[in-house]
């Protein structure tokens, strides 16, 4: 039989996991509707981030509540420490797709045949998508190795990045009556690469619950040295 | 677990109640001036343990200890080594404070007179400084005439600090100082702790894992006689090494 706390923690942890579950919907339906201007999926994208707001504000309290009451040590003290972290960044991944979801909304006024989307917008849609599902189902098994795989894809998604704005640029300055569409398209990939950076931000939360080493800022390559 | 530098240490110490084995091999190092608590389940042998450092399970009937328990590098079992002489250098606070029903000031004075200190000036100097020590003296300075079973349970476990520091020693043993305590008096103890550590080593049994943890520097964690970890304080409550001092400090054991 489980203890009072044993089932008050469990309680707890499965509202962070239903969190990064809702905020995963947003993000692949925030995909999908900027790839196929699909208005309707954008706008339930924009619709929902209400209830992931509301979520945070719920856990925030809970999380403090169950800090204060039950005093946690070792594996549950860091991830109550982690999941107020995590908490934090799954409401911003939120606030990402959103941003994309009213562009895909703009974007469909102004392209919607969508010539100013390009392979390598959808790459970086893909790649940073793949990365915070897999950062989430890490968190969902516990899987240390899932979470260190999440890291070392962030540079990839940085390239891309980069390589957007300068296509971008380049197509701006031979169609500048295409310009608002075009620069939707290199502002959407900043929102990727954000959800990417914070898509990182758990995965090394997810080390930090499991290993208690604290590899922030690209020390992952070497992650024993941070125990 | 053994140091070199260490206060006191024991090395494979065992201890049998008669034929039941309460401590098993535990070696197990304590650093001059650190707080060091010793948590784990009731029955574990964290008592027993302490007890062994100053001598104090050898008047138990059916008690057999072996292994080394060793005060600035001497076998304080050794036997040229008076335990009177031990209990002087390692002083010893109860759960249950236990003052002499005598006032405050004979509480603490009667200690020093079987040292043969009896001019009342050396006298009022040494209770002085120990309720001072004890972070007791503003509230006793003055009514030192008046029964110390009158204090407050909170007062008179300080008063029982005191009266261990009295004779100075260099190792203080708490087992369980503030189990009975309310918070304000528990917090008084904890903040005497740690300005004690600046002049004295301190062993602590603490059932109260939050006591441990504000004010150790180390923590051992004992389980059905063994020493199963032993580290930073602020390690072993965030990142323990093994499984069961995870357990329990998570509060999943059994």
């Amino acid at each position: 039989m489980e203890s009072y706390l044993e089932t008050r923690y469990e309680t707890i942890k499965s509202s962070v996991h239903g969190m990064a579950d809702k905020v995963v919907e947003a993000v692949l339906a925030a995909e999908k509707s900027f790839e196929t201007r699909d208005v309707v999926a954008a706008q339930g994208v924009v619709d929902s981030d209400v209830v992931i707001n509301e979520t945070e504000r719920r856990l925030d309290k809970e999380l403090f509540a169950f800090e204060a009451l039950t005093a946690p040590h070792a594996s549950d003290l860091r991830f109550i420490v982690a999941s107020v972290r995590i908490v934090k960044d799954l409401e911003r991944i939120g606030d990402h797709a959103v941003n994309i979801a009213e562009m895909a909304i703009r974007a469909n006024e102004i392209d919607s045949d969508k010539k100013s989307i390009t392979p390598l917008t959808a790459q970086i849609a893909k790649a940073a998508t793949s990365m915070f599902t897999q950062a989430v189902a890490a968190f969902h098994n516990n899987d240390y190795d899932a979470a260190m795989a999440v890291l070392v894809l962030d540079s990839h998604v940085d390239a891309l990045c980069i390589q957007i704005e300068k296509e971008i640029i380049a197509k701006v300055s031979g169609a500048p009556e295409a310009a608002e569409a075009l620069l939707i398209t290199l502002l959407a990939g900043r929102e990727w690469e954000r959800i990417a950076d914070l898509a990182t931000n758990i995965a090394e939360e997810i080390v930090f619950i499991l290993k208690s080493w604290d590899i922030k800022h690209n020390h992952y390559e070497n992650p024993e040295e941070f125990a | 677990m053994n140091n070199e530098s260490a206060k006191i240490e024991t090395r494979d110490l065992n201890l049998f109640y008669g034929t039941t084995q309460a401590l098993k091999s535990v070696s197990l190092s304590v650093q001059e001036r650190e707080v060091t608590a010793l948590i784990g389940p009731s029955g574990c042998g964290k008592s027993t343990w302490l007890r062994c450092l100053n001598r104090m399970n050898e008047m138990i009937p059916g008690v057999s200890i072996n292994g080394g328990v060793l005060l600035d590098g001497v076998d304080i079992y050794g036997k040229s080594v008076d335990a009177v002489e031990v209990r002087k250098r390692i002083g010893m606070i109860f759960q249950k404070s236990n003052p002499f029903p005598q006032s405050i000031f004979e509480n603490i004075a009667y200690g020093m007179r079987l040292q043969g200190i009896n001019k009342h000036a050396d006298l009022h100097v040494i209770v002085e400084r120990s309720l001072r020590r004890a972070a007791l003296w503003d509230e006793v300075k003055d009514v030192l005439k008046k029964s110390a079973l009158a204090l407050s349970g909170g007062q008179q476990q300080r008063l029982c600090i005191a009266r261990a520091l009295a004779v100075e020693p260099s190792v203080l043993l708490m087992d369980e100082p503030a189990s009975a305590l309310d918070p304000l008096s528990t917090s008084k103890i904890e903040d005497l702790i740690c300005e004690l550590k600046e002049s004295c080593t301190i062993v602590i049994v603490t059932h109260n894992m939050q006591q441990a943890a504000r004010v150790s520097d180390k923590t051992a964690f004992f389980f059905e006689g063994e020493l199963i970890e032993f580290g930073a304080t602020d390690i072993l409550f965030t990142a323990p090494t093994k499984r069961k001092t995870e357990d329990y400090i998570t509060g999943r054991f059994g």
